[in-house]
């Protein structure tokens, strides 16, 4: 009788554990659906999913731990090496979760954008719990954790709508600046990808060795950032080519002053 | 005004090529059995006459260059192709040619021209729609991290409408224009959002999208631009071409907030 008591009494608190999972688990299919409703992105829906089922059922299983008469807090302590070990283990992976948070909280880039991230540029594919995935533009997938994310410096070139395409030349020093500087507009007048606002600009960069330094820059539609600055390197050749305007080769001049000898020339049978 | 309505339905026989001259835009329409080919050309002559131009037959060079667009609609009897003009699928920038300042406590309204779209249908299914004259992007904000793309466009920036020549590639606003502010406002850069406005014609042919109204408050603030409801009040006998493209929002209104962008 004791034992069908005892039997009785064991198959409760099994029941009873089985319930709190149940219901744990019926918990977490709620907080999803409600999560699929709310106005998120995708990789915000999915770290908001996963933290909120690992606490949900954690708590469910801690609870139903609790109902079968096991005593967690004397389960911790007698796994306490074994939580310190653990605990420097996972440490790193802690730390990228953690930056998963911060990095979808503050959401510097999303999915789609193009990033460059200490030197590799790619596409955003998905921003998960413990890394981003970038697929670059010679298709290779590159996963970076999000502790390094959260560290590097990141550029996003896609998150503005329009972008400056910022171009270096020289061109020689023997060169009527107003006339570079007339045909360089001329040609981002032209040019039907060159955006009209902001307007083009022209600094004068320096006196270089061999050139005076010019940066011009014209604005562009994101998407045609690329045809833009291709397309007005080749218009500027060939401008400069048809005005004969030299972008010279670097070059040095040896110059023998009134304090050195001439510098001798020989001339050889032939030249 | 015959000479300045170039839309409408054209007829084209199986096996034909038809012709017309927009403005700047060549635009060939050729039919198949089952198919329609559709090819432009832009140039830098802007003629004010658009004409149907003959095709000698067996002028077959211009199908096999690039850019020719295929369609095809499968066994269809119709042949007639509808040409529709429309107005731009983004707001317009217009900026005049020498800025114009509007006196204080003033009212007068400004005419602005914008460029036209041309869009081709057949069976009341649109194929192909793209500007008589492919406009500059320009950018439209306080900064180049606040703002948005539109086109941009030059504008004599008229006082009386039929004040020089009308080109029928382009539709005139009118901007309803009123500074109640104490200083004169400098007129150099305004933002329509044609995309909002419905275009309709004049019995003359002449082409106007709904008028605009901008008004400034005595502390020189820009009151939310406004879309005067119905027809332009400019002319009478107007009947509609073609409708908004888009629907105005709280938002897109609100943005137009700095349609005038003073220096």
């Amino acid at each position: 009788m004791n034992d069908l008591l005892h039997w009785f009494r064991d198959a409760r608190l099994v029941i009873e554990a089985v319930g709190i999972l149940l219901l744990g688990f019926l918990l977490t299919r709620l907080v999803g659906r409600q999560l699929k409703r709310a106005p998120l992105h995708a990789q915000q829906r999915l770290v908001l999913l996963r933290l909120s089922n690992a606490i949900i059922l954690g708590f469910a299983v801690a609870t139903a731990l609790g109902a079968l008469g096991l005593k967690l807090g004397v389960l911790l302590g007698a796994a306490g090496v074994a939580t310190v070990a653990l605990g420097f283990a996972a440490q790193t992976s802690v730390s990228n979760l953690i930056s998963g948070v911060f990095l979808m909280v503050e959401q510097p880039f999303v999915v789609g954008d193009v990033i460059d991230v200490g030197g590799i540029t790619g596409e955003v594919l998905s921003i998960d719990l413990i890394a981003v995935r970038l697929r670059t533009f010679d298709n290779v997938l590159a996963r970076i954790p999000n502790e390094t994310m959260l560290k590097a410096n990141v550029k996003n070139m896609t998150h503005f709508q329009i972008r400056r395409v910022d171009m270096k030349l020289g061109v020689a020093y023997k060169e009527d600046l107003g006339r570079v500087k007339a045909t360089l507009f001329e040609l981002a007048e032209r040019n039907i990808l060159a955006l009209r606002d902001p307007a083009p600009q022209l600094q004068y960069l320096g006196f270089g060795d061999s050139s005076i330094d010019i940066q011009f820059s014209v604005w562009a539609a994101r998407p045609h950032f690329l045809d833009l600055r291709n397309s007005l390197y080749e218009e500027i050749k060939k401008a400069f080519d048809e005005k004969g305007i030299e972008i010279p080769f670097p070059h040095r001049t040896l110059y023998a002053g009134s304090v050195t000898l001439p510098i001798p020339v020989k001339m050889t049978e032939g030249a | 005004m015959a000479s300045r309505v170039w839309w409408g339905e054209k007829r084209v026989p199986i096996g034909s090529t038809s012709r017309w001259r927009i403005g700047p835009l060549s635009l060939w329409v050729h039919r198949r059995e089952g198919e329609w080919r559709v090819a432009r050309e832009e140039d830098d002559d802007a003629s004010d006459a658009p004409t149907e131009i003959a095709v000698p037959e067996g002028d077959d060079n211009l199908w096999s260059r690039a850019g020719v667009l295929r369609y095809a609609l499968g066994a269809t009897h119709d042949d007639a192709i509808t040409l529709t003009p429309r107005l731009a699928d983004r707001a317009v920038v217009a900026k005049p040619e020498r800025t114009l300042f509007i006196p204080p406590d003033t009212d007068m309204s400004v005419y602005v021209s914008s460029p036209l779209w041309v869009s081709l249908s057949v069976s009341g299914r649109e194929l192909a729609s793209f500007p008589v004259q492919t406009p500059w992007e320009t950018w439209f904000g306080p900064s180049p991290r606040e703002g948005e793309l539109c086109w941009a466009t030059r504008t004599a920036c008229r006082l009386r409408w039929d004040d020089g020549t009308y080109r029928p590639h382009r539709a005139l606003t009118a901007v309803r224009v009123q500074n109640r502010a104490h200083q004169a406002m400098p007129f150099d850069k305004i933002k329509i959002p044609v995309n909002l406005l419905g275009l309709y014609v004049a019995p003359d042919g002449t082409l106007w999208s709904q008028d605009v109204m901008l008004e400034t408050a005595a502390d020189g603030t820009l009151a939310p631009l406004q879309i005067q409801q119905g027809p332009p009040g400019t002319v009478g006998g107007l009947t509609i071409v073609s409708d908004p493209r888009d629907q105005p929002t709280e938002r897109t209104l609100a943005r137009a907030i700095g349609a005038w962008l003073p220096h």
